[in-house]
């Protein structure tokens, strides 16, 4: 399907679906948007999901909300992105707490020297519901063409980390990504480390995809992810993970 | 007809409904918008559908045939219903222009078949591809000559319409 046509998929299951949600303010999202716009050509987007001070008691669920339900769409008036957004996998994870991915479209962004700072296509974000610290937005993502999401070595697949705590020790660590349609499951490996193995969840019909977040204690060093098949053959050469997991 | 059945329609129609709307205008980004406008209709008036006037393609077909006839009237897109949902019309890259290209030449006379209403179709199917009689369809249908003859020409006019000629 072009990206005319499942963009329009989009917009009208968000005029047949679209549902009561927690207003969301337009401000909160422009921090993750300048990330964005300085990172989006590299691979790794760290979220800036900010720890209780250091090191200190965040070691219990945190917050109260509840992720929207897959396939939700958040309307433009309630979404800090470009475009509405579609809710494509949710969780909730020990220290990090509820979270959920979002998709949106892009335009693509230039460079003041005209050079291409990502494509036009779709957005993935990582939106962490009740970030442990109040200073920082809890959303953090990647964007690039349909297929590969910038991701262009592995098209399909995708990771990226979400930080409960910008100093050391982090105490967890959200990796989550996007994985083809034909992936049955997700595995983290780290020499001489127990392998860590989830089951992606399907995205709603209308984006194509499953989706992970695997919330990880660091450190793992060595540590690489990839996605396996239903006859357990790798999806690829798997990518490795970055700080604070991989020192 | 519900919200997802809108949708399923959307996924199983654009496509083909996008190529005719190609050949119609020949413009890919007039194509866009009618078929922007015409699912966004669909879902605005789709308590509307009733299935004893025909396929839901047939209902989805005419709601185009309105929308491209206004286009040729006033010389632009309606945007109504879309502005009424609130949907945006995704942008055109140039792939998905090749694309609109690519989807006018696809479409075939039996997929378009399958959306004339039901007499007509039968009508159609009958004299062109099975190559019977004006006379054996119309005993068998239970009505004149005529009236089978009328569904015919009706049928092919529709066609040719569908295919991108003017009526």
């Amino acid at each position: 399907m072009t990206d005319f046509f499942s963009a329009l998929e989009l917009e009208l299951h968000g005029a047949a679906e679209r549902r009561p949600r927690a207003p969301v303010s337009v401000g909160q999202g422009v921090g993750a948007l300048a990330v964005v716009a300085l990172l989006a050509s590299a691979v790794l987007l760290a979220s800036a999901v900010l720890g209780g001070g250091g090191g200190g008691d965040t070691g219990e669920l945190t917050g109260s909300r509840k992720p929207d339900p897959v396939g939700t769409v958040i309307p433009k008036s309630e979404s800090p992105y470009e475009t509405r957004a579609l809710v494509v996998a949710n969780g909730r994870a020990p220290v990090t707490g509820a979270w959920q991915i979002e998709v949106s479209r892009t335009r693509g962004e230039h460079a003041t020297d005209g050079s291409v700072l990502w494509h036009a296509g779709y957005c993935l974000w990582l939106h962490v519901l009740d970030p442990p610290g109040p200073e920082r937005d809890g959303r953090s993502g990647h964007c690039g063409a349909p297929r590969s999401l910038g991701f262009r070595k592995t098209p399909g697949f995708s990771r990226a980390q979400g930080l409960t705590q910008v100093r050391p020790p982090a105490e967890e660590v959200l990796v989550w990504g996007r994985v083809p349609d034909r992936a049955e499951m997700v595995v983290i490996r780290a020499p001489g480390r127990k392998r860590i193995a989830v089951v992606p969840e399907d995205g709603p019909e209308t984006f194509p995809g499953r989706y992970y977040g695997i919330p990880v204690k660091p450190p793992m060093p060595g540590a690489r992810i990839n996605w396996l098949d239903s006859e357990g053959r790798p999806g690829s050469r798997g990518i490795a993970l970055m700080p604070p997991i991989a020192r | 007809m519900s919200p997802g059945e809108v949708e399923q329609l959307y996924r199983d129609n654009a496509r083909r409904l996008a190529g005719h709307l190609m050949r119609a205008t020949g413009d890919a980004e007039v194509a866009a918008d009618l078929v922007a406008e015409t699912f966004a209709a669909a879902m605005v008036a789709r308590e509307r559908y009733r299935a004893e006037l025909g396929a839901k393609t047939t209902w989805l077909y005419g709601i185009a045939s309105h929308k491209l006839s206004d286009w040729r009237r006033r010389g632009y897109a309606e945007d109504r219903a879309r502005r009424r949902l609130g949907i945006e019309r995704p942008a055109l890259s140039d792939d998905d222009v090749a694309e609109f290209s690519r989807l006018a030449d696809e479409v075939t006379v039996v997929d378009l078949l399958e959306e004339l209403p039901s007499d007509q179709r039968t009508a159609v199917r009958a004299r062109l591809l099975d190559d019977r009689a004006y006379g054996d369809i119309a005993v068998a249908e239970g009505v004149s000559e005529a009236a089978i003859r009328q569904r015919v020409s009706r049928g092919l006019a529709s066609l040719r319409q569908r295919i991108g000629g003017r009526a």
